[in-house]
């Protein structure tokens, strides 16, 4: 190899990495809120972002992206999916109308907000993506459906379904307060 | 009774959204982006490092090579060669004109020549002592100088003690050292013109006249 060659090399990668900077900086937030709301860890959300950016960096993959936030929305749920510890999904499909005290029931006296926080998370686990990745303010719904890998149909109806599980939860505590 | 529950479903909806706008907010440490970047960067650096070693090994390989060979071709050095005597001491028989240190077995210095230059040799027994012009001549006797130097010296690497004594005289006394050759090769005189013997007549010897 030329040093004209080499030294042509090394520009090419300089404004190689003038670019992927650039993307860094338009979608940092957006991969950490991905991350975040799958993996709900401060710590290891950040992990993800560099894990995220340094796998994109050496597959070149990024260059070629014709949606960059689908494609960034997706590389970090693949890779947050990894850390997210694994949960018996069974277990948390919580039945509507059982009478028995579930998390949300000694989540009563805790106010609103966390109420449904914990409701969220005791969603089960394809209905939770779905809602809180609608809930990210960048992504729409092809965008969802692309980063999870189904169609938008399946979306939709995901999202309906799990709305309806979180606003009967909440109405059976709100009521079940007003009780007391 | 329809829009009660009408509204308690928008409510509901209200505080669902509310909840899942917090649920998700959430911001990275600020220096994040730069963390990230700079991994970046490390890892850029890294690999054009290899381009730069890429470039600057063969360079370095010839550079090498092109001193190496000169070194290799360039005449006998003039100055300073090390020897290493049969004990492993190193000898240097010029490290200063005129006083080269030898150093023998016993670890005395040995001057040739006292008087010039005074190249220092040491001994097996740990004392100086200076050689004199007796042992010079005893060299010159010899005929070290005078071209016709020891066969071990020239077959062998490794130099006695008189060689190199002898070699540190000569560097000394490079004047007395030229005189030497000079009488050495000097032109001897003239060929002698063959010697000519003119024919002998031989007459026979006259018998009848004797007695």
């Amino acid at each position: 190899m030329t040093g004209v060659a080499a030294l042509g090399e090394i520009s090419v990668a300089a404004e190689r990495e003038a670019r992927f900077t650039a993307l860094i900086h338009r979608n940092s937030r957006l991969v950490y809120r991905v991350a975040y709301a799958l993996l709900r860890n401060k710590q290891d959300s950040e992990d993800v972002v560099q894990e995220t950016f340094m796998k994109l960096f050496r597959s070149r993959a990024w260059e070629s992206m014709t949606d960059e936030r689908a494609f960034l929305a997706r590389t970090t749920y693949r890779l947050a999916l990894d850390r997210l510890p694994k949960r018996n999904f069974d277990s948390l499909e919580f039945d509507v109308a059982s009478a028995s005290p579930g998390p949300e029931q000694s989540a009563v006296s805790m106010n609103m907000e966390s109420t449904v926080h914990r409701m969220i998370d005791a969603l089960p686990e394809e209905l939770r993506q779905v809602l809180v990745l609608s809930a990210i303010d960048e992504l729409n719904s092809r965008q969802i459906a692309a980063t999870l890998a189904m169609s938008e149909g399946t979306v939709r109806t995901r999202l309906m379904r799990a709305r309806q599980l979180l606003r009967e939860k909440l109405q059976r505590t709100t009521r079940g307060r007003h009780a007391k | 009774m329809q829009n009660n529950e009408s509204d308690e479903l928008e409510q509901l909806d209200r505080r669902i959204d509310s909840a899942l706008t917090s649920y998700v907010d959430a911001h990275p440490s600020p220096n994040l982006e730069y963390r990230v970047i700079e991994n970046i960067h490390r890892t850029a650096y890294r690999k054009s490092r290899f381009w730069q070693w890429a470039i600057a090994t063969p360079l370095l390989a010839v550079s090498l090579l092109v001193v190496i060979h000169y070194s290799v071709s360039r005449p006998a050095s003039v100055g300073a060669p090390s020897v290493r005597s049969k004990d492993g001491s190193t000898q240097s028989t010029t490290t200063t004109v005129g006083a080269p240190s030898l150093r023998s077995k016993g670890g005395t210095d040995q001057s040739p020549i006292a008087k010039v230059g005074a190249p220092s040799l040491r001994s097996k027994g740990g004392t100086s002592k200076t050689l004199t012009e007796k042992d010079s001549s005893s060299f010159h006797s010899k005929g070290w100088l005078t071209g016709t130097p020891p066969q071990s010296a020239a077959t062998t690497s490794v130099l006695t003690l008189h060689d190199s004594a002898l070699v540190a005289f000569a560097r000394a006394n490079p004047e007395q050292l030229h005189a030497l050759f000079a009488k050495t090769n000097a032109p001897g005189p003239e060929p002698l013109a063959p010697i000519r013997i003119d024919d002998i007549e031989i007459k026979p010897i006259a018998t009848e006249d004797l007695p």
